[in-house]
C-alpha cells in the first residue's frame, strides 16, 4: 500500500527565480525505508518539509503530493500531527520542555489524550528508548546522544504511520549515532514503520534501505534499490560526487570493479568477501615512503601531569594528563563521548585552567581555538563585520580567497551551510596568523564533500608551517588528515602513534576501511590504501 | 525521595498555604514558636540535622538586627529604657522586633523547607490545573535560560581570545550575537512544537499524580486543624496588643485547643517524615 505518492512536485522559496525542488516523483510504500542523499543545499531538507504540512515553507508550489489515498492538504492538523513524526537535524533546538517525562508526554498533552494512556505511553517509550533513567532528569542535561532519542520517542508516543527524518544523526557523536541508525531499523523491522531518512554518512543506513535517492540541485538524479543505485549514478554522470559519500565497499568496489552488474557488496561484510574472492593478497602491507621522523622535531606544545574538573566536587576529567606536540604536525586527539577531549583542548588554548600541572607554550607561538559551534566564533550580522573586527584588515581579501568564501562574505552567519561556517570560521582565526590551529569537531555536521575541501585546506597549512590539533569522533576524517593519533580514555592519553599504526592496530576504534580489510591486508587504513594495494596484488584469476 | 512530597501537590499546596497565614500574619510570639520549632523539625529531617543548625546560626545576626533596628525607629510604648538622642528606647518595641525577626526566621525556614517539597513538577501541575499555556511557558523558560546562559558564556569565552578593543563592547556584541542564535533556535523549536501538534485544539495536562486515599486522609485533618486554629483567632482570644502596652489575651479553653491544633499542623510532616523513616528502618531490619 501507498503511503507517499508524489507527483510532479515543484517548489520554489518566495524571491527566488531558482526552483529548490524540480519536477519530483517517487511513492513510498508501507514498511519502506527510504534513504534520502545528496550534497548541502541539493533540496533535501526542503522536500521533506514537504512532506510534513505543519513545516512546508511558504513558497510556489507546483504538483501533488498523495498521502494514503489522500491529498496532503486535506488532511486535518490534528491528523498531520498524528499521523507523520518529524524529526529535526539539532538535538537541542527540537526540545520544549526541561524535564524529559514532560518532554515524552508532550505530544500527547496537545492532541489530549487522556491520563492513563499518557502515563502508559511514556512509560512505553522511556523503557524501550533505554530513558528510563533518566526519566526525571532536566533536558538539559542530556548528552546529545540522549537528546536526539528523547526527540524520536517524543515523536513516536503519537504511533505516527510514517516518520520523516531530516540528518538526524549529524549532530551526536558516531557510537550514539550507530545507535540511533540500530533503533531506527528496529522499528521499521520490527514495527512496520515506514521511515524516511536524509543523511550524510551512508555507512550505515545505506544496506538496509528499500530504496535510495539521490537529489542533485533539486531534481531527482537517481532513485533505485541500493544494489542497483551505483549503476544509475555512473549512467547519468560517471564521477558523480555522490559516490565519494556512498560507503567505502562501494566505492572500492567502484573503483576496482569494470564489470559493473555483478553482485554488488553493500556493507562491510559483503565488501571484505569481494576482496577475498577477487583479489591476492601477496603483498599484504604498502611500503611507507613518506614517514616524518617525529622524534628530531621540536614541541610546540607541551602538556604535563594536568588536572582539570568543573566541579569541586565532581571527579577529575583529566587525570595526569601528559601531551606534546611537535612543530608543523597535525595531531588527532580521538575518544568517547565524555573523554575529556573538548576539556584538553580548551586547556591548551587557554579557556580553561587546570588546577594541576604545566601547560607549555613555546615562545611566538600564537595558539587559537576553533570551537566545536563554529558560530560562536561570529558576533556580527556579516561574516565580513566580523572579519573587520580583527588587525589584520589587508589580509580579508587573500584569506577568503584561499578558502573559497569570498560570495560569502556579505551573508549572515546563520544563512550558511556546516561546511561554509566552518569555512569561514577558520578564515577568521587565520586572519589572526596562528601558528598553532586547535579544532574541536570540525567534520560535525558537513558533507563528504565539504570534509575533502576541508582536509586539503589544513594540508596546505600544514605545507605553510602552521601545526594543527584536531579534536573528533570522526576516525575517517583523522585517519586522512593527521600524522599522528592519541586515544583519550579516563581522563588521559592510552595511545599514541602514527596514524597508520593507530588505526591499524586498533581492534575495534577504527575506519571502516580498516575493518573491511582486516585479515587480508595489514595497516590498509583508508579507501585509497585498499585500491593501492589491490592493484598491487592484481586480480585472482587474471588471464 | 521524602515521604512528605509524594502527597498530591494540591494537598500539599494548601499545607503550606494553611502553615503560612497564621506564620506570617499573626503576631503571636506563640504561635510564631511553635511555627519555627515545627519548621526547625522538618528542615532537621529533610536535610540533616548538623546543616539545619549552621544554617539557623547563620541567620541569628539577622534576627539581632532587626530585633534592635525596630526600637531604634519606632518610639512607641510605655516602658523606655534608655533614650538615644532624645529617643526613646522602649521594651515594647524590643519585644515587638523580636517577635517580627521571629515571624521572618519563621518564613525563611518553611520556604527553605517548600523549596525542597515543591519542585518545578509540582509547580508546573498546580499552574497547568488553572492553565496549561502558563503551565507549558514556564517549562519552556526553564529549559531555555539555563541554555541561554550557557551558550552566552560558550561565546564570551571564544570572544574574549580575540583581541578586542573595549570590554563593553565586546559584551553587548556578544549579548546580541545570543539573543540571535536564541531567535534561530526558537523557530527550530516552534516547528518542532506544531509538528508534534501544539495548537491544534484542546489540551490534557499530563501530571504524574493521583489523588490517593492518604490525600484525602491529610487534606481533611489538615481543613480541621486550621479550622480550630482559627476559632480563637476570629474571636479575637490570641490577640497580642503591643502598644502602647503589651496585652497578651489567652483567655479560656479556645485558645488553648488554638495552640494545640497548630502545633498538631507545624509538626505533623516533620513526624509524619520520622515515622515514615522508622517504618522504613524496621521493615529492613525483618528482611
Amino acid at each position: 500500500m501507498e503511503v507517499f505518492n508524489i507527483k510532479n512536485l515543484s517548489f520554489s522559496y518566495p524571491k527566488s527565480s531558482e526552483k529548490a525542488l524540480d519536477n519530483i516523483n517517487f511513492t513510498v510504500e508501507q514498511g519502506d525505508l527510504i534513504l534520502l542523499c545528496g550534497e548541502s543545499g541539493s533540496g533535501k531538507s526542503t522536500l521533506l518539509k514537504m512532506l510534513k504540512p505543519q513545516l512546508t515553507p511558504e513558497g510556489n508550489i507546483a504538483g501533488e503530493i498523495i498521502f494514503k489515498g489522500k491529498n496532503l492538504k486535506e488532511l486535518s492538523k490534528k491528523e498531520s500531527a498524528e499521523k507523520i513524526g518529524f524529526v529535526m537535524q539539532n538535538p537541542d533546538s527540537q526540545i520544549v520542555t526541561d524535564k524529559v517525562y514532560h518532554e515524552l508526554s508532550f505530544a500527547m498533552e496537545n492532541l489530549a489524550y487522556d491520563k492513563e494512556k499518557i502515563r502508559l505511553k511514556t512509560g512505553e517509550m522511556a523503557s524501550f528508548f533505554g530513558l528510563s533513567n533518566v526519566f526525571n532528569n532536566d533536558t538539559n542535561n542530556l548528552s546529545g546522544g540522549q537528546k536526539q532519542l528523547l526527540n524520536l520517542a517524543s515523536v513516536l508516543t503519537l504511533q505516527p504511520e510514517i516518520l520523516i527524518l531530516d540528518e538526524p544523526t549529524s549532530q551526536i557523536d558516531p557510537l550514539s549515532a550507530q545507535n540511533f541508525i540500530n533503533i531506527l531499523k528496529n522499528l521499521n523491522r520490527d514495527f512496520g514503520i515506514t521511515v524516511i531518512i536524509s543523511e550524510h554518512n551512508l555507512e550505515e543506513v545505506f544496506d538496509f534501505a528499500s530504496k535510495v535517492i539521490v537529489l542533485e540541485k533539486g531534481k531527482v538524479c537517481a532513485c533505485n534499490t541500493p544494489d542497483k543505485i551505483l549503476k544509475e549514478l555512473k549512467r547519468n554522470n560517471e564521477n558523480h560526487p555522490i559516490i565519494n559519500a556512498l560507503p567505502v565497499s562501494l566505492r572500492v568496489y567502484n573503483i576496482l570493479n569494470k564489470n559493473i552488474d555483478d553482485k554488488v557488496p553493500l556493507n562491510i561484510k559483503e565488501g571484505r568477501k569481494f576482496l577475498q574472492e577477487n583479489f591476492n593478497a601477496d603483498i599484504k602491507k604498502l611500503h611507507e615512503t613518506d614517514l616524518i621522523d617525529n622524534k628530531k622535531k621540536n614541541a610546540v606544545i607541551t602538556l604535563k601531569n594536568i588536572y582539570f574538573r568543573y566541579e569541586k566536587n565532581g571527579s577529575d576529567i583529566l587525570k595526569d594528563f601528559n601531551l606534546s606536540i611537535k612543530k608543523g604536525e597535525i595531531y588527532a586527539v580521538l575518544g568517547a563521548n565524555g573523554s575529556g577531549k573538548s576539556t584538553a583542548v580548551k586547556i591548551i588554548s587557554g579557556i580553561l585552567k587546570a588546577y594541576h600541572g604545566k601547560v607549555k607554550i613555546y615562545k611566538n607561538e600564537n595558539v587559537m581555538y576553533l570551537p566545536q559551534d563554529p558560530l560562536t566564533l561570529f558576533i556580527k550580522d556579516k561574516i565580513i563585520d566580523d572579519f573587520e573586527l580583527s588587525d589584520n584588515k589587508g589580509k580579508i581579501n587573500e584569506t577568503s580567497h584561499i578558502l573559497g568564501i569570498e560570495h560569502l562574505l556579505n551573508k549572515h552567519p546563520y544563512d550558511l551551510s556546516g561546511g561554509e561556517i566552518q569555512k569561514a570560521a577558520l578564515a577568521k582565526l587565520l586572519l589572526f596568523n596562528p601558528s598553532v590551529l586547535i579544532l574541536d569537531e570540525p567534520t560535525k555536521g558537513i558533507d563528504a564533500f565539504a570534509k575533502d575541501e576541508l582536509k586539503i585546506i589544513l594540508k596546505n597549512l600544514q605545507k605553510e608551517g602552521v601545526t594543527i590539533i584536531i579534536v573528533t569522533h570522526d576516525t575517517e576524517f583523522a585517519c586522512s588528515v593527521s600524522d599522528r593519533c592519541g586515544l583519550l580514555f579516563n581522563g588521559n592519553i592510552i595511545a599514541e602513534n602514527s596514524t597508520k599504526e593507530f588505526f591499524g592496530g586498533n581492534g575495534f576504534y577504527t575506519t571502516s576501511a580498516n575493518k573491511m580489510s582486516r585479515g587480508f591486508y595489514e595497516n590498509a587504513v583508508l579507501f585509497e590504501d585498499i585500491i593501492k594495494l589491490c592493484n598491487l596484488n592484481g586480480e585472482k584469476n587474471a588471464e | 525521595m521524602k515521604a512528605f512530597s509524594n502527597f498530591h501537590p494540591v494537598v500539599i499546596f494548601i499545607y503550606f498555604i494553611a502553615v503560612f497565614s497564621v506564620s506570617m500574619f499573626i503576631q503571636n510570639p506563640v504561635y510564631l514558636f511553635i511555627s519555627m520549632t515545627g519548621s526547625f523539625l522538618f528542615l532537621c529531617v529533610l536535610n540533616t540535622i548538623k546543616t539545619t543548625i549552621i544554617s539557623f546560626l547563620k541567620y541569628i545576626p539577622f534576627t539581632v538586627l532587626i530585633t534592635i533596628l525596630n526600637p531604634l525607629f519606632s518610639h512607641n510604648g510605655a516602658t523606655p529604657l534608655f533614650f538615644i538622642n532624645d529617643n526613646a528606647f522602649t521594651l515594647e518595641a524590643l519585644i515587638y522586633g523580636s517577635v517580627l525577626a521571629l515571624m521572618i526566621l519563621c518564613v525563611i525556614f518553611w520556604f527553605k523547607c517548600f523549596n525542597i517539597i515543591f519542585n518545578s513538577e509540582k509547580i508546573l501541575f498546580l499552574f497547568g490545573k488553572i492553565s496549561p499555556k502558563i503551565s507549558l511557558i514556564f517549562s519552556m523558560a526553564l529549559h531555555f535560560i539555563p541554555n541561554f546562559s550557557k551558550y552566552f558564556n560558550e561565546v564570551l569565552s571564544v570572544q574574549k581570545k580575540m583581541k578586542s578593543n573595549s570590554k563593553l563592547k565586546l559584551y553587548i556584541n556578544c549579548f546580541s550575537a545570543v539573543i540571535t542564535h536564541s531567535f534561530e533556535t526558537s523557530v527550530d523549536t516552534a516547528d518542532s512544537m506544531s509538528a508534534r501538534g501544539h495548537s491544534t485544539g484542546k489540551v490534557t495536562n499530563f501530571g504524574r499524580f493521583r489523588f490517593k486515599t492518604n490525600d484525602f486522609i491529610l487534606l481533611i485533618s489538615i481543613i480541621t486543624l486550621i479550622i480550630l486554629t482559627y476559632i480563637a483567632i476570629v474571636a479575637d482570644n490570641t490577640k497580642v496588643v503591643y502598644y502602647p502596652v503589651i496585652i497578651f489575651s489567652n483567655s479560656g479553653i479556645s485558645a488553648f485547643i488554638s495552640y494545640i491544633s497548630f502545633a498538631v499542623l507545624c509538626f505533623l510532616p516533620g513526624i509524619y517524615e520520622i515515622k515514615e523513616d522508622l517504618k522504613w528502618k524496621y521493615s529492613i531490619s525483618k528482611i
